[in-house]
């Protein structure tokens, strides 16, 4: 006859289980004056701007603006990139997948690597503030593409 | 002609000043408010504003040549709703102020005190209290700011902006400030050829200086002190950062002084004391440091594989836990000339210079390096044994990374 499994041993099972659901490809708070961008080392500390990359293995790279976050993704293979998402800027703290954000580029905001790029939840909704902050309204496959104007610093 | 020229212009400069006066705001004086004073303020006028609080629109100072002065610190308050001050006029200067309150914006940038694209502005010995940002410099060429005292206590952590922020700005004296409490200390971004002398900028929520790309700037003589994360400088070109005292930065992302992407600068005579890491190098190269303190920290110095050609000489390196490290076995960075507490070579010939090699990168610091969590066993026997061992054999540590000259005695 088998024996039932030993309730500690599937106490422990359960548990593992959970973590490994509750491990789910998710991206993290970014916690202000701690964390550090993954590209260019700063310590983040604007909530409006930035974005996260959940790598394959796990790992979650934080970056402390959109031009960063655009740094990395060109200088990186697709299948290495993970999962991108940007900061809505209407609700700092709030990530939005990069394939369904909206973009303005070149608005009047001054982000933290001296460019002017701002994330939003939908192209509707960047378009919505582009009467207020200027620039242009994006997606993320254009801003990939874009490396002409796209860059970070010096403009 | 020249000399017709030369009575023009005396009476011209004589007909200015004659014309000058006092415009007075408060007791006694012929104005009750600053906005009325400002209105009616001609080029060269000065206007004194005395003790007592204000509470007007944001003051915008359009008359070029004015001397805006408190008697008596008069309280300018932005009543959490707006910018306190803005000089918007060339030769513009403003002293003796209390700029407090502008309250937080998430859309909005708002200073205490803000020059806007004008040139030869002074702000000098004035208080700024409670605001976003403290003084803002946008656009503005030329300008001084001096014997300041800025501190952002009681602004929301996450809400403040810097302390003294300069953009787009060049040319500009940032010189014996105090600054406490704001996100970044002093912010120079796309402002090249600025002197940034003996203030000090300490408890910032991040960096107590931060610059990017602002080229040819010199900083000399300040403290920076428990900052959350020290002091970065970014993207920069020629930058000479000598006579300094990074001071007791602690945290995982905390550095006395990070260096990313800087070409060509010199860093002299600065003083690394008590910080996790006191000189971060990454990306730079071609840079001089020479004739530094480092002392207590604990990691003095971290160099990363893609920094190249630059040159540490004369430095003083005692009481860290580890001297360098570094990510890679190469090194492209030279280490000659040095003092480091933990040499116990011998010189025979008694030249003051050491007759064996120094390897300053422990092995247990590439350790580290990789796996963080084996801090743990700093001080454990076994990690010492394999020090000794790695010293004597280099098989890890970067064999190129090694002081040929290491100093008997510390530098003066």
């Amino acid at each position: 006859m088998r024996r039932p499994v030993p309730p500690r041993r599937f106490a422990i099972l359960a548990f593992a289980l959970l973590l490994a659901a509750c491990g789910g490809r998710q991206p993290e708070p970014i916690v202000l004056n701690e964390d550090q961008c993954g590209y260019c080392r700063m310590t983040i500390s604007d909530a409006r701007f930035g974005g996260e990359a959940v790598l394959p293995t796990g790992r979650v790279l934080k970056f402390d603006s959109p031009e960063c976050m655009l740094s990395f993704a060109r200088s990186t293979s697709a299948e290495q990139r993970g999962d991108l998402y940007i900061i809505d800027l209407q609700h700092p703290g709030t990530f939005v997948p990069v394939a369904t954000a909206g973009f303005l580029q070149g608005t009047t905001m001054q982000g933290p690597m001296g460019g002017s790029m701002v994330g939003f939840a939908s192209p509707a909704k960047a378009e919505e503030q582009r009467t207020m902050l200027g620039g242009r309204v994006m997606t993320w496959t254009e801003l990939l593409a874009d490396t002409a104007s796209a860059g970070m610093g010096h403009h | 002609m020249r000399a017709l020229l030369l009575t023009l212009a005396c009476v011209t400069l004589a007909a200015r000043d004659a014309g000058a006066t006092d415009l007075v705001v408060g007791r006694g004086g012929a104005y009750t408010t600053i906005t009325a004073a400002l209105d009616a303020a001609k080029p060269g006028d000065r206007v004194v504003v005395r003790a007592g609080t204000y509470r007007e629109p944001t003051l915008v100072i359009r008359t070029p040549r004015l001397t805006f002065e408190g008697e008596g610190w008069p309280v300018l308050d932005g009543d959490a709703k707006r910018e306190v001050l803005v000089i918007a006029a060339d030769d513009v200067t403003v002293r003796g102020i209390v700029a407090i309150n502008t309250g937080i914006s998430n859309l909005e940038d708002r200073a205490g005190i803000r020059a806007r694209d004008v040139r030869n502005c002074v702000i000098e010995g004035n208080r700024l209290r409670k605001n976003l940002w403290g003084i803002y410099l946008q656009r503005s060429v030329d300008c001084v700011v001096r014997d300041n005292d800025i501190t952002a206590e009681g602004v929301r952590q996450t809400e403040s902006g810097n302390g003294i922020h300069l953009w787009y700005s060049p040319g500009a004296r940032v010189e014996r400030n105090r600054v406490s409490g704001h996100r970044d200390g002093i912010y120079f971004e796309f402002s090249s050829h600025g002197e940034t002398r003996d203030n000090v900028s300490e408890r910032s929520q991040r960096y107590g200086l931060h610059f990017m790309f602002s080229d040819s700037c010199n900083y000399e003589r300040n403290t920076f002190r428990e900052n959350n994360s020290g002091v970065a400088v970014m993207y920069s070109r020629g930058v000479r950062i000598a006579d300094n005292r990074f001071e007791r930065s602690w945290g995982s992302a905390a550095y006395g002084l990070l260096l990313k992407d800087i070409m060509g600068g010199e860093i002299s005579g600065n003083t690394f004391d008590r910080n996790s890491t006191g000189l971060f190098v990454e990306g730079s190269s071609r840079l001089s440091v020479r004739g530094n303190v480092f002392t207590q920290n604990g990691w003095a110095a971290k160099v990363l594989a893609d920094a190249d050609d630059n040159t540490f000489t004369a430095n003083r390196f005692s009481g860290n836990a580890f001297d360098v490290t570094t990510n890679s076995r190469s090194a492209n960075s030279s280490f000659d000339g040095n003092w480091w507490d933990e040499y116990n070579g011998y010189d025979l010939n008694r030249d003051g210079v050491g007759d064996t090699a120094f390897h300053p990168v422990r092995l247990f610091a590439m350790v580290v390096e990789q796996h963080p969590a084996a801090l743990l066993l700093l001080r454990s026997p076994l990690v010492s044994i394999l020090d000794a061992a790695e010293r004597v054999l280099p098989v890890l540590t970067p064999e190129a990374l090694v002081d040929r000259r290491p100093l008997m005695r510390p530098p003066q």
